[in-house]
């Protein structure tokens, strides 16, 4: 019972660490998302407002964690989508009235613009596709394993248990439930990989660290590996127990790798703006029609955003969103 | 050329039995890859002047200075616009504009590349009267900045100087 609530918090984990980390891992120029002048984030005034932002969240955080503590086994999942969507409501709210007292400190945004004439980091980036496109073969040396052990698989076999261990999810040996699970592996590589490739040709040269791009080539790995694992268990050769322990071992390790590549990359993001104050909704949707990037750095927070304005951000959209669904399909197709 | 001895001196110098001569060799191979310096372009959006002038200018200068050479290819009219947050347009005119000038070869599906431009014929006194005018709006502009005319001069002959 312990083992399962401390699996609940740790799935709830993530959205705790958003919400507490978030104002440290913007960019140096930014605090709570507005353009402030240099060694502000480091003076009295923006640690008083950090300190009164954690403060006024901090609460909601507790109540949370003690509602999933003592919520009822059977009403977890409502009870985690509930507390989730309520934090991360107040958080927001929060997160809004601190900003409203940073903006007198605002500074206008620089309308300069600068670009490099040499490009030379092609190779990298070639190497980093080849890494997360490797994981395939090892899907496709496992598809090859089932068909050769074919027989071996049972007619039905137990894909899911409940928490306490009993089997709720049965699949039988056809295509799709012995392959299925491959598939699904095979379709979320090739979807990161595409992700990969956007953001990469569709957004300025940000200085992004390089540990940021091992994230995609880790979760094609890890996908590839828990996928390969499940697709061969009804053949009872790793126990639910291992594919469980991976999966922690793989979330810590992916957490560290998230956690070093936004403090990496809110230290060495470049200090000049590259967008209109504008083209900003709240500094958080970017809407810039005259601007051919697809993604652009975010204000708030780490990493990239869509551009709203151009048409190919919501081809993108209309792609990703395709994609997840034909990716859900199939897996209830395999597990039906 | 310089070199930060003091900078990374202190924190390799705890390790011991550490081949130093050798990381300094390497760092040094490593350091003459890095200087050279990537040229950058840089526009101002609020400028009166046209973002595709601009773009104009700041090639021809990068050309001028030997900071580009003949055969570097120059970014794709995307790459540059998406960089710049421009349309591909502005670009495109500019990248055509510097063809036209001889400076930059222009081929379909082709990144634009640096050509070896031959020095064109010395200019008339038509030219030169153009030239010497413009020079004059941009003095009387920098004396209106408030730069004193010995600083003007000598940002004149360092800029000449650097032209070789």
């Amino acid at each position: 019972m312990m083992l399962i609530r401390l699996f609940i918090l740790l799935a709830f984990a993530p959205t705790v660490a958003v919400i507490h980390l978030l104002p440290f891992v913007s960019r140096p120029d930014r605090f709570f998302g507005v353009a402030v002048p240099s060694g502000f984030r480091s003076g009295h005034e923006a640690k008083r407002l950090l300190a009164r932002y954690e403060l006024r969240a901090l609460p909601w955080t507790i109540a949370a964690l003690l509602c999933l503590s003592i919520a009822p086994l059977r009403t977890v999942p409502v009870f985690v989508a509930g507390a989730v969507a309520i934090l991360l409501i107040a958080a927001t709210l929060i997160f809004a009235k601190v900003r409203n007292r940073v903006v007198p400190f605002a500074v206008p945004s620089s309308s300069l613009r600068t670009a490099g004439l040499f490009s030379d980091k092609e190779l990298l980036f070639v190497v980093q596709l080849a890494m997360q496109l490797i994981p395939l073969a090892l899907l496709a040396g496992c598809a090859i394993y089932l068909k050769l052990n074919w027989n071996g698989i049972p007619a039905r076999f137990v894909i899911h248990s409940d928490f306490d261990g009993t089997p709720n999810g049965w699949s039988s040996r056809t295509f799709l439930g012995v392959f299925g699970p491959l598939l699904i592996g095979a379709a979320i590589v090739l979807l990161i990989t595409g992700i990969s490739v956007a953001t990469k040709l569709g957004s300025r040269k940000t200085s992004i660290p390089a540990v940021a791009k091992i994230i995609p080539v880790a979760v094609s790995w890890i996908i590839s590996i828990v996928v390969s694992a499940a697709a061969i268990s009804p053949l009872r050769m790793v126990s639910p127990t291992t594919i469980l322990t991976f999966d922690l071992a793989s979330f810590l390790i992916l957490l560290v790798l998230i956690w070093i590549s936004l403090r990496l990359g809110s230290r060495a993001a470049s200090s000049a703006e590259t967008t209109a104050d504008a083209n900003w909704r709240g500094d958080i949707l970017y809407n810039n029609p005259e601007d051919p990037a697809l993604f652009v750095e975010k204000r708030i927070g780490a990493g990239l955003t869509l551009n709203f304005g151009n048409r190919g951000s919501w081809i993108f959209l209309a792609v990703l969103a395709l994609s997840v669904a034909g990716i859900v399909i199939l897996a209830f197709a395999a597990t039906r | 050329m310089h070199w930060p001895v003091r900078s990374i001196r202190k924190p390799f110098h705890r390790i011991a039995r550490f081949d130093r001569s050798r990381l300094k060799c390497t760092l040094y191979a490593y350091r003459i890859q890095m200087s050279r310096i990537t040229p950058t372009l840089r526009i101002d959006l609020n400028s009166t002047v046209a973002v595709y002038k601009q773009i104009v200018d700041s090639l021809r200068t990068t050309l001028v200075d030997g900071e580009l050479s003949p055969g570097d290819a120059l970014p794709s009219v995307r790459r540059l616009a998406m960089d710049l947050g421009i349309t591909f347009n502005t670009v495109a005119i500019a990248y055509r504009q510097l063809a036209e000038e001889g400076w930059i070869d222009l081929q379909q599906g082709k990144r634009a590349v640096v050509i070896d431009r031959r020095t064109p014929h010395p200019s008339g006194p038509a030219e030169v009267h153009q030239f010497r005018q413009r020079l004059r709006e941009l003095i009387a502009r920098m004396r209106a900045d408030g730069m004193s005319t010995k600083v003007i001069a000598g940002e004149l002959r360092n800029a000449t100087a650097r032209l070789g």
